[in-house]
């Protein structure tokens, strides 16, 4: 039973080898009670488990013992872990959920807006403008991307397919049918000038969202947006498709636009100095006040308020519209039709009146 | 099959894992008296009360550990040796004893070699003593040696004792300690040297016994 040693090995020394075995105890054993103890405890281990053999006790005992193995029990927690974060998190709005929104400072409490009387829910409550937001807004631009998506989705499934607004080419979004309203109209259309601006919310010959129930939102979907809207119109100077979207959330102008820009050439706009040539970034700014309000007859003419941002725009060679933008109200006054108005939520004014300033810069 | 007599070590202890209780008993038949020597041996008189109980534990733990025995190098005799090691440590440690498992810890720079002529007059080891007189001499010197070895380091005492006494190969008893042939190697030479001297200095030669 012995290994034969190593050539390396030292040879045992046979004198101590002898002496060994001449110990003292070299005859010590252990005592037969102890023996017996020792050969009882093994035989019974290996009795346990004939005797207690239910046939469904063992495959429980054997997975139990396949599960209290360290790294399998490890795994389990992990996994349980992670069940368990993904519970508390289930039906949560993502925003709470978004480390982002702790960047945003305390946002001062936003007056109290009329809601406007149509079909649609009020504009949500925006907060008022801090200068340390703009950078969560530049953040924030590409999550709105994905948000606005998310949301059409929602209104999709809420109403008819209604015609895409004219801001939407910006997007690059395949588009396989154009709306009514686009900017470069075919021949076959009518008059961009329709009468229809004297009654907005009725439907025109293009599937008209009026018709529509306004697609309903949860609270969390109007609060994100109210964010998202607020946070856009502070970065639309760095990012202005962020404004763009922030401002299409707010108004989600179901009812066509009282006018639209169908040949900019024959357009000119005008704030306090000489007409001037109509370019594509006031081009942008109307389709985004029409995606912003909701136009209806003005129960009186917009007040003489110095606050008042004011554009006149030009159509071969005369004036043509006159678009307001005040606190919280923006009015249209079209050539030869009655005054329009509609209420905006402050930071929507205020986005609108950055943004315009920029457009005409 | 062959009977449980003639099966290895190994093949026992697969049977008993399997739920063979005859073969633990072959197994220990073969290896309680060795084992139990090794323990006592190990602790020393200080702590020979506890020979039983460490003894004991070693066994247990073959019978809780059956089912994860693999015979993957050690055979099952250097196993057992190991588990009795690390038990002894831990009684050694759990009574207050220093207990150094450094192979360099207690080594000197050399080891002492004992004059030739101390062992040139004992008398030759041989398997039964002719004389009285070289019975009672040996016995001597098994008690010297049990006192000597007390005065090893445990590495250098275990090293020993595995080889000379239980006649595991170095290589076994380098992989019963877990360190490597070289480290074993120099226990064993060092454990040697100082058990000669050990016995040198203080075992008179037979003839002198033999005139006392």
């Amino acid at each position: 039973m012995t290994t034969p040693p190593r050539d390396d090995e030292p040879a045992r020394d046979p004198w101590l080898s002898h002496a060994l075995r001449h110990a003292p105890d070299a005859n010590a054993a252990p005592s037969p009670e102890l023996s017996d103890a020792i050969l009882r405890s093994a035989r019974n281990a290996v009795k346990r488990p004939a005797a207690a053999s239910p046939s469904r006790a063992s495959p429980w005992m054997a997975w139990w013992s396949w599960l209290a193995r360290p790294p399998v029990a490890a795994g389990f927690a992990t996994v349980m872990v992670a069940v368990l974060v993904g519970v508390m998190w289930i039906d949560k709005p993502l925003d709470e959920a978004l480390p982002s929104k702790s960047d945003v400072p305390a946002a001062a409490p936003a007056r109290e807006v009329t809601p406007p009387p149509a079909r649609a829910p009020a504009p949500a409550e925006a907060p008022a403008v801090v200068d340390a937001m703009q950078d969560a807004a530049k953040k924030d631009a590409a999550r709105a991307n994905a948000r606005e998506a998310e949301t059409r989705a929602t209104a999709a499934v809420a109403a008819p397919p209604r015609p895409a607004p004219a801001a939407k080419r910006e997007r690059a979004e395949p588009k396989p049918s154009a709306p009514a309203a686009q900017a470069d109209a075919p021949p076959a259309a009518p008059s961009p000038f329709t009468d229809n601006a004297t009654q907005p919310a009725a439907p025109s010959a293009a599937p008209s969202p009026v018709a529509a129930p306004a697609p309903r939102r949860d609270d969390a979907v109007a609060e994100r947006r109210s964010a998202e809207s607020a946070a856009g119109a502070l970065a639309k100077s760095a990012a202005p498709s962020s404004t763009a979207m922030a401002l299409r959330s707010q108004g989600d102008g179901g009812a066509a636009p009282p006018f639209v820009i169908d040949a900019p050439a024959r357009w000119r706009w005008q704030r306090g100095g000489e007409p001037q040539a109509m370019a594509p970034a006031l081009q942008r700014w109307i389709d985004l006040l029409h995606q912003s309000a909701r136009w209806r007859a003005a129960s009186g003419s917009a007040p003489g308020d110095a606050d008042l941002d004011t554009l006149t725009l030009w159509r071969d060679g005369a004036p043509y519209a006159t678009i307001q933008i005040g606190q919280d109200t923006a009015w249209l006054t079209l050539r030869d039709r009655a005054p329009l108005a509609a209420p905006l939520a402050p930071a929507t004014a205020a986005a609108l009146k950055s943004s315009l300033r920029d457009a005409t810069r | 099959m062959p009977p449980a007599a003639e099966l290895a070590d190994d093949a026992l202890m697969s049977a008993y894992a399997r739920g063979d209780a005859r073969a633990f008993e072959q197994l220990y038949a073969r290896h309680h008296a060795g084992l139990y020597r090794f323990v006592r041996r190990l602790l020393g008189t200080a702590l020979v009360a506890q020979t039983d109980e460490v003894f004991q534990d070693t066994w247990l733990r073959v019978v809780q550990s059956r089912e994860r025995w693999e015979p993957q190098g050690a055979t099952f005799r250097t196993w057992l040796y190991t588990l009795a090691h690390h038990r002894v440590i831990d009684m050694l440690r759990r009574s207050g004893r220093e207990v150094s498992i450094d192979a360099r810890a207690d080594d000197g720079d050399s080891p002492w070699e004992p004059e030739a002529a101390a062992w040139q007059q004992w008398p030759a080891p041989s398997s039964s003593p002719s004389h009285t007189e070289e019975l009672a001499f040996w016995r001597r010197a098994g008690e010297r040696l049990i006192a000597c070895l007390e005065q090893l380091p445990l590495p250098q005492r275990s090293a020993f004792l595995l080889h000379h006494d239980d006649g595991l190969a170095l290589d076994e008893v380098a992989r019963a300690l877990e360190v490597g042939f070289e480290t074993a190697k120099t226990r064993l030479r060092y454990a040697m040297s100082k058990l000669r001297t050990c016995m040198g200095a203080h075992l008179a030669p037979l003839t002198e016994a033999g005139s006392q």
